[in-house]
């Protein structure tokens, strides 16, 4: 059965090429083509650019992050101490309630029909590559479902969070003081969490609720199974987490932007750093 | 869905506002950058223009009709300079159960008041919750309203939260209007069991300070219908950018260095040009107040406007 023409530019893509499986398609040549194959070890290659090309976005993150804090304490090298002591989780401050997590959704509120179904799931933002729900369901099936009330403290070192209703506020801390500047907010089909579980170094954020939501927790393991995992739906799991690196990246900048803008003189350090 | 823009400084021919940057509020009518619906609901400004009669009294514009082929709006806007404005087009959905026309179109400006108020955004369920709404508000402003939709009750809710909606209001008092209908809002939502995302986007200026907010209500709750917020997943949290405008100055303190001093303010819903160096998004639950300093210039200040 002829599934599909193929006209410059176009790849005939074999299943078993991008991932494991047998072959099942034949292709026939109609005219006099003209191009290169690419074999399964150098799709690999291919495919390790990307993930090297993440790992550079999750450094440019972390520099983001650690320039705004420094950027906006007058005590400067202060700050990036105690960012190490944040990152190891032992010197919580009292101004930072860090509370777990609602550990049963169904009591802290009922969630509308669907509101974490896959068919939802999959018209959020990072799955919009996926080729289909089923695909979702692969990488949410077994995961937990947490639910967060507005204004809640998230306290999930060592796991992404994946909003799936409501929204999350990053921030990064300013200061010993408790003071704090919000770098992100996480919305539906963003994830909360990157530096500190995709490089695993200490996490220079903290998180809380900013509306009441509902999100899926994946560990530490499971993400990195699934960067390593050459199926298709974990590749386009791969491409959305990078991607929402990058998203990330760009509201840090705006949020150094607006600072740079609103101060008349240069005392923030952040308009004379190299970025 | 709609676009807006204000703009307060120095005055400026309201052509160079609408209709000369490469993505100007007029073209964002049918082809707007951040939003996949065209606004083709009416259009609508107002515009303080100094050396005119009765200065503090805006000219008002306001048609049902795309402005694109708007040939009064171009010679007009091309003849009057303005040092504040507000301006909107509406964006409406395509369906014949909207209400397009004159009454509806922004910004809104009763009889007598001197603060203009366009918004952007949808109140989601607004008709359950319209007759509790009406009685927080003044009854001879609520008599005044002529529209059918939301953002009209927004801006006489904002007119009732001062102590006089038709006398002249500092930026600070404009300030906490706002702050508090937003409040007061998110009160009756709650009271209703009204828990879907609903932005309010507003700005509103008397010509001599300018408010702006980029707010929603249960962000991240998205309604489950066809709506555009329905499936608006990209700029999901409705959009605000803003691009402070001016020029070096010399250093009060004499210390050699060259503050910048604003002496313009433009705000949008999106950039008024395709590129967007120059342009700051404002933070997601912030107000934005512009208003006139000592020492001259323009001060910019972002507030949070809290959980």
């Amino acid at each position: 059965m002829r599934a599909l023409d193929l006209v410059q530019g176009g790849v005939a893509v074999e299943p078993s090429g991008l991932a494991e499986g047998r072959c099942d398609t034949v292709v026939t040549a109609l005219g006099e083509p003209c191009g290169c194959s690419l074999d399964r070890a150098l799709d690999a290659v291919l495919f390790s650019g990307v993930r090297r090309a993440g790992q550079l976005a999750v450094a440019r993150l972390r520099d983001r992050y650690a320039a705004i804090a420094e950027g906006l304490d007058p005590e400067g090298i202060a700050t990036r101490s105690h960012l190490r002591l944040v990152g190891q989780s032992v010197d919580r401050s009292t101004h930072w309630p860090a509370l777990g997590l609602a550990a049963d959704p169904a009591v802290a509120c009922a969630l509308p029909d669907g509101a974490v179904g896959v068919e939802y799931l999959a018209s959020l933002v990072c799955f919009r590559r996926f080729d289909d729900a089923a695909q979702v369901a692969q990488i949410v099936d077994g995961l937990a479902v947490r639910w967060a009330a507005r204004g809640e403290w998230l306290d999930r070192e060592g796991a992404l969070l994946l909003v799936a209703r409501g929204a999350v506020e990053v921030s990064v801390r300013v200061g010993g003081n408790g003071g704090a500047q919000r770098v992100r907010l996480a919305g539906p089909g963003r994830f909360v969490g990157h530096p500190g579980v995709l490089d695993d170094g200490p996490s220079p954020v903290v998180a809380r609720a900013r509306e009441r939501s509902v999100l899926i927790e994946l560990p530490r393991e499971r993400v990195n199974a699934l960067l390593n995992c050459p199926t298709a739906e974990a590749r386009h799991f791969t491409a959305a987490l990078y991607e929402d690196v990058a998203c990330a990246a760009q509201q840090a900048e705006r949020v150094m932007a607006r600072t740079v803008a609103s101060t008349p003189a240069d005392t923030t350090g952040l308009g004379a750093r190299t970025l | 869905m709609c676009r807006l823009m204000a703009y307060l400084g120095d005055p400026v021919p309201l052509e160079d506002l609408l209709y000369r940057p490469d993505a100007s509020l007029v073209r964002q009518a049918v082809d707007p950058q951040l939003m996949s619906l065209l606004n083709l609901g009416g259009f609508g400004f107002a515009a303080w223009a100094p050396g005119t009669r009765d200065p503090d009294t805006p000219l008002t514009y306001r048609v049902a009709t795309i402005p694109t082929f708007d040939r009064n709006l171009r010679t007009l806007a091309a003849k009057v300079e303005a040092a504040a404005l507000v301006a909107h087009v509406r964006g409406v959905g395509y369906d014949a159960r909207e209400r397009v026309g004159m009454q509806n179109v922004h910004p809104f400006l009763l009889e007598g008041a001197t603060i203009a108020l366009a918004h952007n955004g949808d109140l989601h369920d607004f008709a359950r919750m319209r007759a509790d709404l009406q009685s927080e508000i003044r009854p001879e402003l609520a008599a005044m309203v002529e529209g059918t939709t939301d953002s009209e009750w927004i801006y006489a809710l904002v007119l009732s939260m001062l102590d006089d909606p038709f006398g002249a209001v500092g930026v600070e008092d404009a300030a906490a209007a706002v702050e508090g209908a937003i409040e007061r809002l998110g009160g009756l939502r709650e009271a209703h069991g009204i828990g879907v995302q609903s932005p309010v986007n507003l700005v509103l200026s008397d010509g001599h300070w300018l408010i702006a907010t980029r707010f929603t209500f249960d962000y991240g709750w998205y309604p489950s219908d066809e709506s555009f917020f329905g499936s608006e997943r990209e700029h999901d949290f409705t959009t605000l950018w803003y691009a402070p405008g001016g020029c070096e100055g010399e250093a009060e303190n004499g210390s050699g260095v060259a503050p910048r001093a604003t002496t313009s303010v433009v705000v949008a819903s999106e950039p008024l040009t395709k590129s967007f160096a120059g342009w700051l998004e404002a933070p997601e639950y912030s107000m934005l107040l512009v208003a006139p300093r000592d020492g001259g210039g323009l001060g910019v200040e972002i507030r949070d406007l809290g959980l």
